[in-house]
């Protein structure tokens, strides 16, 4: 019997030896990893007088999963008018907010914004071009017709190790998101 | 036979010598066999090797003769059985030291040593043994293998391979693959949760739910193989839907006194250009001090594997595992010390790294993987560390010959950090989350034999657990504690013999919940009650007969519970669902072996109904994200049933010619709807050609796998892939150089470099499964 008491005690001992670990508790709090995009931004100005016209939102706080998103904006705009339009990848879930599009900047020619409309009710025209000349998609002219709805599909594409080629079907999808466009 | 049925020990009694003037030892390993008397009889003294050694053994338990024992000198080879009355005679031995092995059915071995210099008579009292994994049935006279297992020999064909592959060579346990190098086994269609690994005695305790989470275990270690069919296995689980696997390292009281014992090997492999190295070394002090020791230590690397026409990106590997174990054993107390690191990263294929629904959709109609690669050993994102360490002490006490008790005391810890593809070059280095699952098991159990006939068992067992992680969320961290009461009994009458075995459990779970900063702790209540009753019946040495009817439950795991996340690698979000119920199965088989002259027939037949099985089922509207749309599966719980077969054929034409042939197939339906269950095991068969003549074996293999026709249609983003039939050839040869013995074999396998893809691999939507492969082995034993 000696020999199993000294058994558990030895038992015990590795288990707290164990234990010092320095791993974390179970109620830590989850931690969003540096990869998140939570909030998209599109800023229009108006061409002619160079005022803001409109900022328009899609946030998802948590990323992929778990709450669904909490903006989800139309872009209104008028008719027969020439925009031009900024976008802006934030990380809300931090303090202060990470601001993703320098990120982007920094790695243009891996990256590309690909805007895809339902109808021909507006033209959207990339602006912005990486050192290798291609499209990057930050900046866009966006020129309105008549009063029409339209749909907008704005992907960002991750094109590393010199996929990028202009192509939009190539890559990484990393952001997309459905705008609905109302024309007044 | 049921008095010969006794547990493992040894007892040393008083030792008797007429002319003490030579000693012997006793260098006894887990056996049974035990000597308790030595009565040397000067017969006549007489010139070298002119010397003779006589006697017989007994069974000391019944006191009967013991016939068909195979006693050999080592040192000069000479080797004879008793007869029918336990009696043998070894003729012409020269004197000088001599180094006897005695061995019997069942039982490792037993090493007397002594000084022979006149003629000797010894009587040599054995006792057998009982093997704990398969309960009581290795004791039977007329054995015929009825486990579905995998011995030592065959383990050491399949080096180099993972836990799992040499799992799946097991008839009956199929792979659920995650690409081409993660594999988890699959046994009558169920896996991860319903599939229970048993490490060394231990359950083997990891973020098992995920699947392509491969168990962490080293195939080096391994000895023995088993797929559990007896009530044994509740001993271990009692969640063991699909079933119980178990893998047994060699035991560490097998090691002789003095003699450093070396197991070396060596496997390569092209596909891959893949190599693994292993050995192992042991050591016992001397009998005196019956300390042993054994180490362990694996390394490998494996680079991309290729497929027929095109390499496999990022499906490299890389290991490095290690073990040590210590064992003590004293006349009544046998206490082993266990410690094993494992230690692996595994490339994640990259083309089934999806962005969302849209690429997916694209990576699915391309004939071939959207991401070209060449052949690198470089392992990159997206990928997993895992790490494994278990620690295990184990206290065997022999009160008195009919009472026994185990103490098991084991502490797991299981990292696993997944690495997934970086959205910039620049940003965060680490791992995307780190999972730590810590766990804490303790067993403690009596046997008791003979006891009104009856032979059983009792246990209690405690188990605490602790899940945390770091970085992105997907489950949740908590605190499980769970305790069980089991009790397993045997009772033979004669033709017939019965198991029974019951067991209780009782589980909380404490599960901390986080939401935007603020905690929330749920609590879980699971208990219940399994059971195991199977009647083995012996017709005739030929035929044997299993019946079998149990039940087992287990409670939701915390992905059901409360998964919350995206899968990178199918593209889709899965949720949770804390109201579920624990799943219960009730299972009845059939088994029947065959053990004939030229035939050799095991089969099995279940039927297998599961109340509340939780399911995971795509949702009908798919989650908006900022990256798009993603389709989304939820948990739902309906009762199913599962019918299956087994088979394995074993037909004998020549002495050296031999051919095995085997089938699986198990389907599964919605009870009420009759709704087909999707990803089970399509219909399998193999059969190969073995020539097996002195040291040279030649196999032969051809297997084919249907199609899998029973699926929901619509419910898979491809449909099941056609029918293939692979073959596969093995050469082995076993030679000796300076007497050691040295077992080289050549493997080859898909041979016609076929390309397939195999329903069960859920990469399939992307790329074909591997091409040809040849695989060179070498296992050396050095004493």
């Amino acid at each position: 019997m000696k020999k199993i008491k000294l058994s558990i005690i030895s038992a015990l001992a590795m288990i707290t030896f164990y234990s010092c670990e320095k791993d974390p508790k179970p109620n830590t709090a989850p931690t969003n990893d540096s990869e998140l995009i939570t909030t998209i931004k599109l800023e229009f100005k108006d061409s002619s007088s160079g005022n803001i016209f409109k900022t328009v939102i899609f946030k998802d706080i948590d990323g992929e999963g778990g709450n669904a998103p909490t903006v989800m904006d139309s872009i209104v705009l008028n008719a027969n008018t020439v925009y031009l339009c900024q976008v802006t990848l934030l990380d809300e879930s931090k303090t202060p907010a990470e601001n993703i599009t320098d990120e982007i900047k920094n790695e243009a020619d891996e990256h590309l914004f690909v805007y895809e409309l339902t109808n021909s009710a507006l033209q959207i025209q990339i602006t912005d071009k990486d050192k290798n000349n291609l499209n990057l998609g930050i900046e866009s002219i966006w020129r309105t017709k008549n009063v029409e709805n339209s749909s907008l599909k704005l992907t960002l594409k991750h094109q590393p190790n010199g996929l990028k080629d202009g192509s939009a079907s190539k890559g990484e999808t990393d952001v997309e998101v459905n705008f609905p466009i109302k024309i007044k | 036979m049921f008095s010969n049925k006794k547990r493992i020990r040894k007892k040393r009694t008083s030792i008797h010598f007429h002319s003490s003037k030579f000693s012997f030892r006793l260098m006894a390993s887990t056996c049974l066999i035990f000597l308790i008397g030595l009565f040397p009889k000067e017969i006549l003294a007489q010139k070298n090797c002119q010397f003779q050694i006589k006697g017989y053994v007994i069974d000391s338990t019944s006191n009967e003769r013991l016939g068909f024992c195979n006693i050999e000198i080592e040192n000069n080879k000479k080797t004879v059985f008793t007869n029918s009355d336990g009696e043998f005679l070894i003729k012409n031995v020269c004197p000088g030291i001599i180094d006897i092995h005695v061995s019997h059915l069942q039982c490792e071995h037993l090493h007397l040593e002594f000084n022979l210099y006149k003629d000797t008579f010894i009587i040599i009292y054995i006792q057998h043994k009982d093997v704990i994994i398969n309960g009581f049935k290795l004791t039977h006279k007329n054995e015929i293998n009825n486990q579905q297992s995998l011995n030592n020999k065959q383990i050491d064909n399949l080096k180099g391979l993972s836990i799992s592959e040499m799992f799946g060579q097991i008839n009956g346990v199929d792979l659920l693959r995650t690409g081409s190098n993660i594999s988890k086994p699959m046994v009558s269609g169920l896996h991860s949760n319903r599939v229970i690994i048993i490490n060394n005695e231990i359950r083997q305790e990891g973020q098992n739910w995920g699947l392509e989470h491969a168990p962490e275990i080293d195939g080096n270690i391994a000895q023995e193989m088993v797929l559990i069919k007896g009530s044994e296995a509740l001993r271990f689980a009692q969640d063991g839907i699909g079933g119980v696997l178990l893998m047994k390292p060699m035991s560490i009281f097998s090691e002789r006194a003095k003699t450093i014992k070396t197991h070396l090997s060596q496997s390569m492999m092209s596909n891959g250009k893949a190599y693994q190295s292993s050995f192992s070394l042991g050591y016992k002090i001397s009998e005196q001090l019956p300390l042993s020791f054994r180490i362990y230590g694996t390394i490998g690397e494996s680079g991309n594997l290729r497929a027929p026409n095109y390499y496999i990106a990022n499906t490299g590997k890389k290991e490095m595992n290690y073990a040590a174990m210590m064992g003590f054993n004293k006349t009544r107390n046998k206490i082993d010390l266990f410690y094993s690191h494992f230690n692996n990263e595994i490339g994640i294929f990259q083309g089934a790294h999806i962005g969302n629904l849209t690429d997916l959709n694209a990576a699915i109609k391309s004939d071939r993987p959207l991401v070209n690669s060449g052949f690198t050993y470089q392992i990159n994102r997206p990928n997993q560390l895992v790490e494994h360490d278990l620690i295990k002490l184990k206290n065997d006490y022999i009160i008195n010959s009919k009472n026994n008790i185990e103490l098991i005391v084991s502490y797991q810890r299981n990292q696993r950090s997944e690495y997934d593809i970086l959205r910039s070059n620049n940003s965060f280095t680490g791992p995307g989350f780190n999972y730590f699952i810590k766990t804490l098991i303790t067993d403690l159990l009596w046997s008791k034999k003979d006891f009104h006939k009856l032979n059983f068992k009792a246990g209690i067992f405690g188990i605490n657990q602790s899940n945390s992680f770091s970085g992105r969320y997907v489950v949740p961290g908590f605190i499980m504690k769970g305790g069980a009461a089991y009790f397993i009994s045997h009772l033979d009458k004669g033709k017939w013999d019965f198991e029974s075995a019951i067991r209780y459990d009782y589980k909380t779970m404490e599960v901390y919940l986080w939401n935007q900063n603020i905690m929330t702790v749920k609590n879980h209540e699971f208990n219940h009650l399994t059971y195991h009753l199977q009647a083995n019946y012996k017709k005739s040495k030929a035929h044997h007969f299993n019946f079998t009817t149990a039940s087992a439950w287990r409670p939701p795991s915390i992905n059901e519970l409360y998964i919350n996340g995206l899968h990178q690698s199918l593209a889709s979000i899965e949720i949770g669902d804390d109201q579920l119920k624990p799943e219960r199965s009730f299972n009845n088989s059939i088994q029947y072996f065959l053990n004939h002259r030229f035939i050799q027939l095991e089969t099995e037949v279940f039927y297998k109904y599961i109340h509340q099985f939780i399911n995971i089922v795509p949702t009908a509207t798919p989650v908006l994200t900022i990256r798009g749309a993603f389709p989304a599966f939820v948990y739902e719980q309906y009762d199913v049933q599962m019918i299956g077969l087994n088979y394995l054929l074993k037909y004998k034409i020549h002495e050296n010619f031999f051919i095995n042939q085997s089938s699986n197939w198990v389907i599964g339906d919605q009870f009420k709807t009759k709704k087909p269950l999707n990803q089970m095991p399509p219909l399998s068969s193999k059969i190969s050609f073995n020539f097996k003549k002195k040291n040279l074996s030649v196999l032969f293999e051809l297997m084919a796998v249907a199609r899998q026709f029973r699926y929901v249609e619509g419910s898979d983003l491809l449909e099941p892939p056609d029918a293939f039939v692979l073959l596969n050839s093995q050469i082995q040869y076993q030679f000796k150089i300076k007497n050691q013995k040295i077992n080289v074999s050549l493997d080859l396998k898909n041979m016609a470099n076929q390309s397939y893809r195999e329903y069960l691999n859920r990469l399939r939507y992307f790329t074909d499964e591997i091409g040809f492969n040849a695989i060179l082995r070498l296992h050396t034993t050095i004493n």
